[in-house]
C-alpha cells in the first residue's frame, strides 16, 4: 500500500516536474489573435503582433510551435513586439523562452484559424433508392 | 439479440441523420469556393444597379418600365435538407427555387433529380400600354442536375422539362464557375449557357393574336440560348459576415430580343454588399 502510494506521489512530481513553467505575470499576447478564413482548410493570411513584457533583462527568444529556428531574438531587454505575417491553415503557437534555456516556456500564446464555411467531406459513391 | 438490434437501428437512425449531404446550386457552391455539404441559410444584403430589358419582368414603372435600376436589396436564401431531399432558394442563381432528392454521388460528382422553376412570373399587363399582353405563370421544370468537381473546378449539367403542362418545353444548361484565393478574398468566374426550347420561349415571349395592341405586334418565338457571364468577389469580415460584390452580365438569345416585350440586348446585375451566414 505505501509503495503504491509512494508510487503515486513520484508519478506526480514526474509530471509536474515536466509541466512547462510559465509564469503568471509574463504577458505574451499575440494581436488578433484569430484568422478567418472562407472555408475550413484555406490559408489564413493575417498580418499579427505578438507583444511580450513583464520578464528581467535578459535574452529571450520567440519560437513559432514546430520549427527550431527562434522567430525572433531580443537582447538585454524586458520587453519586445514583433511584426509575423501569418500563413496557416491551421492554429500556431508562440512561446516565449529564454535564449540559454529554449526547452522552457516562459510564455505561450496563439493564433486561432476559423472559418466561415464549414466544408465537410462528401460520401463515397453511392446509389441510393426512394 | 434483440439489445443488439437496438443499438444498430439507434446508430443507423443516427448516421442517416446526420449524413453529410448534397450538391447545391453552382451559383452557391462557386461563390464559397467549396461544395455545399451541409445545407446553408444566409442573409444577404446588398447595393444593386442592374437592368432587365424585358417590359414587366423585374417591376412596373410608369415610364421606361426595362431602364436600369439601383437599390437596396435585403432577402434570405439557403438550402434545406432532409436526408436525401432538399429545397434550396439561391440569391443569384439561374433558378428562382429548386426542390428535389439527391440520387448518386462520389467524391467527385453528385446527380439530383429535381424540379425547379428558371424563367418566374412576370406581369407585362401591369405596364401601360401593354396591358392587353397576359400575365406570364411561373415555370416548373422536372429534371436531372449534375455536378462535377474537379480541384478549383465546378461543372454543372441540367436538363429539364416543363412539368406544368403547357407544352413539351425542354431546358438544358452547362455551366462552369472557377475560384481562386488571393490572400483572404475569394474570388469566381462563373460561365453559363442555357439553351430554352420554342415552346417555353413563345411562351413567355411569343404575342398571340388576342395580346396586339400599338406596342405589340404578333410574335411567334423560336428557341434560342441565354449566355451568362458572372465575376465576383468575397472575403471573411468575421466567422459570420462575409462582403461580397459581384458582377453579371446575360446575353439575351435572338428568339427573347426580337419579342415586342423586350427593349434590349443585354441584361446585367451589378452588386455589392454583407452576408450573414447563420
Amino acid at each position: 500500500m505505501t509503495a503504491r502510494l509512494s508510487g503515486l506521489l513520484l508519478a506526480l512530481l514526474a509530471v509536474l516536474m515536466c509541466k512547462p513553467l510559465i509564469a503568471d505575470d509574463i504577458d505574451l499576447t499575440a494581436t488578433p489573435d484569430k484568422c478567418v478564413a472562407m472555408r475550413k482548410g484555406q490559408i489564413c493570411y493575417q498580418h499579427v503582433t505578438v507583444k511580450w513584457q513583464g520578464l528581467g533583462a535578459g535574452r529571450y527568444c520567440l519560437m513559432l510551435d514546430k520549427q527550431v529556428t527562434a522567430l525572433h531574438c531580443w537582447d538585454n531587454n524586458n520587453s519586445g513586439t514583433v511584426q509575423y505575417p501569418f500563413e496557416s491553415a491551421e492554429n500556431l503557437h508562440f512561446t516565449l523562452v529564454a535564449a540559454d534555456l529554449p526547452s522552457v516556456a516562459l510564455a505561450r500564446t496563439s493564433v486561432i484559424v476559423a472559418w466561415v464555411y464549414n466544408s465537410k467531406s462528401r460520401r463515397r459513391s453511392t446509389w441510393r433508392l426512394f | 439479440m434483440i439489445q443488439r438490434t437496438v443499438i444498430l437501428l439507434f446508430y443507423s437512425v443516427l448516421v442517416m441523420l446526420s449524413a453529410p449531404g448534397h450538391a447545391a446550386d453552382i451559383s452557391h457552391e462557386i461563390r464559397q469556393s467549396a461544395p455545399e455539404t451541409s445545407g446553408f441559410l444566409e442573409f444577404t444584403s446588398d447595393l444593386s444597379y442592374y437592368r432587365v430589358p424585358i417590359i414587366g419582368f423585374v417591376e412596373t414603372r410608369a415610364t421606361n418600365p426595362s431602364d436600369p435600376a439601383g437599390g437596396l436589396r435585403i432577402g434570405l436564401h439557403g438550402m434545406f435538407e432532409w436526408r436525401d431531399f432538399f429545397f434550396e432558394a439561391v440569391h443569384g442563381s439561374s433558378s428562382n427555387f429548386a426542390f428535389g432528392y439527391n440520387a448518386w454521388e462520389n467524391e467527385r460528382s453528385r446527380v439530383a433529380l429535381l424540379f425547379s422553376s428558371q424563367i418566374g412570373s412576370y406581369t407585362p399587363g401591369t405596364v401601360p400600354g401593354y396591358v392587353s399582353v397576359r400575365d406570364r405563370d411561373a415555370d416548373l421544370q422536372f429534371g436531372i442536375r449534375s455536378t462535377h468537381y474537379q480541384d478549383n473546378n465546378i461543372v454543372q449539367l441540367e436538363l429539364g422539362v416543363d412539368s406544368t403542362g403547357r407544352g413539351n418545353g425542354v431546358v438544358a444548361a452547362w455551366q462552369f464557375g472557377h475560384f481562386w484565393q488571393l490572400r483572404n478574398w475569394n474570388l469566381h468566374a462563373l460561365l453559363g449557357l442555357r439553351y430554352f426550347s420554342a415552346d417555353i420561349v413563345d411562351f413567355y415571349f411569343g404575342i398571340d393574336e388576342s395580346e396586339v395592341s400599338e406596342q405589340t405586334a404578333v410574335y411567334q418565338a423560336d428557341h434560342g440560348v441565354l449566355t451568362t457571364a458572372e465575376f465576383g468577389a468575397a472575403i471573411p469580415l468575421n466567422e459570420k459576415w462575409v462582403f461580397r460584390t459581384n458582377a453579371t452580365v446575360d446575353r439575351l438569345p435572338d428568339s427573347v430580343v426580337d419579342s415586342p416585350l423586350t427593349q434590349a440586348r443585354m441584361a446585367y446585375d451589378f452588386s455589392v454588399g454583407i452576408n450573414y451566414i447563420f
